[in-house]
Formats: structure tokens, sequence, C-alpha cells
């Protein structure tokens, strides 16, 4: 178990990302709040468009035009982020904290071998000589579990496997011992018996570094597979955040319990699937009230004209939903009292 | 699924290989070929779901390209409904089309971007001249009506909907000659959780209704799971296990298939820590330069000298229980649990 903590290393404070297009204003990410403690694994999850890897983006200082960060803190060991310059970011990103994205490919320069492309990243944080980054090099190459490391160091990109380039960029995000990875995605592109073998590596790396890992994915069973705690998002805020065990066992929003029952799953016998009714809403349509409640099972009249304030349940664990409003609420007994609605 | 016809296959694949020509320039002697699929046979029964499932460059997406001739098979048959559509003209194939069609994975490029929906749906029945004036416009609106599109969308653009809506235009599309056979290649893949259920809800909803026969191509074992009758599992171009859902999922024998299993993540914590995983080691090989003997055993914790010298066959070990290994496994670790 994780030591309670007096500071997060990340304490990310009512975060505002929005993107200015000619059609209007996106706000991706719409006051989202959530924490990091050292040591701790934790995942965003949501569908596509829910504000997940912009509100990486942000905390990386990547967000690019036309978006802006409006509103909000990034604190980082009490550092905000919001105020740094790109100068002081770019000391930060790689040292302090790193990231891997989804496809290996197009994040590995083509035209450098890949032990070029680790070494830079020591050398220019940790100020050594060439042959000591070379070393170093190796050694990290030889830590991700790739054979023959002193021959790979010299290979291109377009040399290694879709796995292998995946194992490259996680040895150039740990080079220099980061305290906080972002892994946005690091196995959508890969296939499952590969996936299975870099989930593997992420987790006994987590042991020996003691790096806290910011997992981005769509995969309730890459989330179920790695984490401690889950933070659910749906159009640009968090609907639910807690324990991974809790959240699995007994999801207390609606879109949380919805997505969990629509996924299929291999090792159920289990024949029919649930579908959530509906699409995301677009920025351009989104429902007043609570953002959800148009394709929700569970909604009532207030949900249509009040927004839910993310509230907490239990100790650690909140939910955005009008239904706990008086206390927690079990919600396959609250569908059972209710009469089905299809 | 009728009796009387359950025993006769409404398509046959026998000894089928699809090979790509990769020698390049002139003086080259040396022939070099990508054999995607390596001779694989099957058969798909009426009113069933096969499942193909594997890796990337297993060869399960060509397999479905050749079935439609959309690629020429370079050896082998398929014979669909008694006829041997490798042999038909190309007139009499697109007579057949009427009765197999495909659904593509990504419903951004699959719909022309430059047609309304209304004509995208209409334009089988059209080209096929199946319809026309009155008739064809209710029987796009009805087609439209059944995948869950609202007829008052009829003259808009694909770009107008979302992904999900998207695939439903497609399928809209395969409905419209009323086919027997629907191919369908990854159609969920590039679709969000909660679209996806949907998509596939739709799909088995429509299999009841129009008594619809499905190949079901996939990379995403727990679709392939929810949806098939029996599953295929292929492996550098060849059929390695063939066996119905619950035997594949319960008690696998090929070993790629166990490790298939297992390296799937479960969305439960709860086993996260009580799995034992079986992690396969070791990356895909080319499909260009597939291993010899078994194509398995570069990765294969079970194998030895045999395996690196003699392919193995294709072998029915069970009752309708298909593997391709020397050893297969009696006791195989399934993932179901109950």
């Amino acid at each position: 178990m994780i030591q309670e903590q007096e500071k997060p290393l990340l304490d990310v404070r009512n975060l505002k990302t929005y993107f200015h297009t000619e059609n209007g204003v996106v706000p991706s990410v719409d006051g989202v709040s959530f924490h990091i403690n050292k040591g701790e694994v934790i995942a965003i999850v949501g569908e596509s468009g829910c504000g997940k890897s912009v509100t990486s983006y942000s905390v990386m200082g990547l967000v690019g035009q036309p978006g802006k960060i409006e509103g909000g803190e990034i604190l980082f060991e009490e550092k905000d982020l919001t105020k740094l310059s790109n100068g002081q970011m770019r000391t930060l990103r790689g040292n302090e904290i790193s990231m891997i994205f989804q496809e290996p490919l197009t994040s590995l320069n083509p035209l450098f071998t890949v032990g070029f492309q680790i070494s830079e990243v020591i050398m220019l944080h940790e100020k050594v000589s060439k042959k000591i980054a070379k070393q170093k090099t190796v050694e990290m190459i030889n830590k991700v579990g790739i054979p023959n490391a002193s021959k790979i160091y010299y290979s291109f990109p377009h040399q290694l496997s879709g796995g292998m380039r995946q194992r490259i960029m996680i040895a150039i995000a740990l080079a220099c011992n980061p305290k906080l990875l972002i892994a946005d995605e690091p196995t959508t592109a890969l296939d499952v018996t590969i996936q299975a073998q870099i989930l593997q590596l992420m987790k006994d790396l987590r042991q020996e570094l003691d790096t806290s890992i910011l997992l981005i994915t769509h995969d309730l069973g890459v989330v179920a597979e790695m984490v401690d705690r889950v933070i659910v998002m749906y159009a640009g805020q968090v609907v639910e955040e807690g324990n991974v065990f809790k959240l699995f066992e007994n999801p207390k929003h609606p879109y949380t319990k919805g997505l969990m029952d629509s996924t299929p799953k291999i090792h159920e016998r289990k024949e029919e699937l649930y579908s959530i009714k509906g699409t995301v809403p677009t920025p351009m349509n989104m429902p007043t009230g609570c953002r959800f409640y148009p394709r929700c099972e569970f909604a009532m009249e207030k949900c249509k004209e009040k927004a839910p304030e993310l509230l907490e349940v239990k100790q650690g664990y909140h939910v955005r939903c009008w239904l706990h409003e008086e206390g927690e609420v079990n919600l396959d007994e609250e569908f059972n009292r209710k009469p089905a609605t299809t | 699924m009728k009796n009387s016809i359950e025993n006769q296959p409404l398509l046959e694949i026998k000894g089928l290989k699809k090979y790509f020509d990769l020698s390049s320039g002139l003086f080259n002697k040396e022939k070099k070929f990508l054999k995607a699929v390596d001779g694989i046979s099957l058969e798909v029964y009426p009113g069933e779901t096969l499942g193909i499932v594997g890796e990337s460059g297993c060869g399960k997406s060509t397999t479905g390209n050749v079935i439609l001739r959309l690629l020429e098979a370079t050896e082998g048959q398929i014979i669909f409904d008694g006829k041997d559509l490798s042999k038909l003209s190309k007139k009499e194939m697109r007579e057949k089309r009427k009765d197999i069609q495909m659904i593509f994975q990504d419903p951004f490029s699959s719909l022309n971007p430059r047609m309304k929906v209304f004509d995208i749906i209409a334009e089988p029945l059209r080209s096929h001249k199946v319809a026309a004036g009155k008739e064809l416009k209710n029987r796009v609106y009805e087609l439209m009506e059944v995948v869950g599109i609202s007829k008052s969308f009829a003259n808009r653009y694909p770009h107008e909907f979302s992904g999900g809506q998207r695939q439903r235009i497609g399928i809209a599309r395969a409905l419209a000659l009323k086919p027997k056979l629907i191919v369908c290649d990854e159609p969920v893949s590039a679709l969000d959780v909660s679209i996806q259920s949907q998509i596939l809800n739709l799909l088995s909803k429509l299999q009841k209704e129009f008594q619809l026969t499905y190949i079901f191509i996939a990379h995403g074992l727990p679709a392939i799971k929810h949806i098939s009758d029996r599953v295929a599992v292929m492996y550098l171009g060849k059929i390695v296990e063939l066996a119905t859902k619950d035997q594949l999922f319960d008690s696998p024998m090929h070993p790629y298939t166990e490790g298939l299993l297992s390296s799937v993540p479960v969305p439960d914590p709860q086993i996260r820590d009580s799995k034992e995983r079986i992690i396969l080691e070791g990356d895909l090989p080319s499909p260009a330069n597939p291993p010899l003997g078994c194509r398995f055993h570069t990765r294969c914790a079970y194998a030895d000298d045999k395996c690196k010298t003699e392919e193995p066959q294709l072998v029915e070990e069970r009752d309708g229980h298909f593997v391709m290994c020397h050893y297969p496994l009696l006791q195989g670790k399934g993932v179901l649990v109950n």
C-alpha cells in the first residue's frame, strides 16, 4: 500500500483548457481537478473527445494553438507549471516529467539512430560526456528488455518492430529517472501479445524506479490491470474518481456503469451487451444541467436543469451525480427499484 | 438456423492461398513472395457467425478480401452456394456479389464524401437495377430505419455524422441487396466502447431478423467472443485453431491461442493478482519470412526439435475442434470464469 503523503506529487486544480476554433470556443477540459501521490499509478479513462489527452498535454505544457490553458493550477511539487516559461518547462520535461505517446513510429525521429535519441536526452539533462551517455543508454536499452543492446544502439526506428519501438520510447522517457511518467494510450497501437509485454515492463519498471504514472487510456481492461486509482472523464469533466477496486466493483456514476456494461468481456459467459443510448455531445450542443443526462437511464428532472458538482461520497471517492446527493446509492438497486424506461 | 440445411455449408474455402510478389528489379531473378494467406480451409454454415481473429499480418483481412474477390486468390477454391467463385467471370461475379457484401473497418474512408446518405445506400440498388423510382425510395428509407438512422438525414453528407452513425450507414449499404453472407472486416475497431456495443447489438439483431451469415474479422478478442459462434485463430497466414466459441475460450488447444487469450487485459482488478499470466515472448516474425517448421515455434514455450523442422497439419482433435500443433494442449488454460 502507498503511504499517506502530506503533499501530492502533482495536484491539478480546476484546470480549464479551451480551444479557440473558427466555430467557437471548445472547452475540451472544463474544470478538471485531480492529484497523484508519489509512487502512485492512476488512470484517466474515457472515450474520444472527453478531454483525457488534452489534460495530459496541459500538464506537459504541450497544448498548441489554438488551444490555451484558460484557468486553474497545475502544481507539480508545489510549483505551478502554468506559470513557468517555455525554457523552464523544457528543463522539466524529460527530466522530471516525461511522456510516452500512442504511436511510437511518429514520435521517434526516423533520421537518427535510437541510441542517439536516448543519449540525447541524457546529455541534455544530466550534462555528461558522450561516452557516459552512451554507457547509460546501453544500460537503459537493456533495462527495457531489448536483447543485444549495443547493436540495437545503432539501429534506426524503421528497423525495429512496433513493440521494440515502444520499448525505446519508454527508455527515452525513463532515461533521466523522472518523478512522473505520463503514458498516453501506450499500448493502443500494439498487438495484444505485445501489449501484454509492454504492460508487464511498465509494472516492473515502476517497482524498480518508484515513478508515479499517469495512464491515459480508453481500455478498461488495461486500467483494471495496472492502476491504483481511476479518474473517469466525460465531456471535459471528471465524473467519477476513486480506488480501482471500489470503482470496478460498484461504479457510482451511471456513465461509468454504462461504460463497464457495454464493454465485451473475455472472461464472462454472459451473452447480452448493454449499450448506452445516443452519442457523446459535441461542444456546440452541450446539454444544460448534467452533461450526461440525455443518455442517462437514471435521469431526473433536476439533472436537466442543474449541473451536479463533484461530490465526495466517501473517503477519497468522488462522483458527479445528483443520485448521490443525499448519501451513497447503489446503482444496481436503484435500477431495480425504478421501472425500466427503454 | 434451419435444420434442413444445417449441414450444407454456405461457403467453403479449400486450400486458399494468396501470395504477394515482393521481387523487384528487372534483373532480379530471385522470386520472393509474401505469403499472406498460405493454404487455409474452412466452412461457414448458414445463419452462423464465424469469427476470424489474429494479430497484425496474420492474413485475416486478406482472407476477407479474397472471398469477395477484391483480391484474386493465388490458389484454392472458394465455393459459395455450390459455385466456385474464383472461376467465375467478372460479370458472373458481379451478379454473385449481391449475395456477399462487406462492411469495412474505417467508416470515414469507406463512404464517398461527395455522396448523400440516400445515394450511398441506394447505389447498390441502382447499379444492380434492383429497384427504381418510388420503390427505391421506400427501400432506402426502410434500410435507414432498420439500422437506426432517421429518415430526415437522407440528404446529409457523411461528414455530418459521427463514427457510429457512419458505420450504420455502411451496414445499411451492405444490407441493401439482401445478401446471404456479410464479411465484416473489423467493423467496430475504430469506434468508442459505448458505440461499439451499439453496433455489435445491431449486427446481432440484423442477423436474427434477416437470417444473415457473418464472417467477423477482428483483432479484438472480447468482441470476437461476444459475436461469434465459431472462431478461427490465424497466425502468419495459417489457421492454427478452429473451434466453437466455448471450446476455444474455455480450453484452447494451441499454445498460441492460450497465450493470446491470457494476454487480453480483463476489466476486473480482482483478477489481476490471482491470474497466472502467460506472456508470449518475442515479436511476430515477418510474414515475408516465416519460420520453418511450425510457424509459432519461435515464440512457443512447448516447442522442441520436431517443431523446428516439421510443419504440423490442422487436425480435428476433439469434436469440431481443429488444431495445428504437434503437441496440442490437453488442458489449455481458458479465460472463462463462472
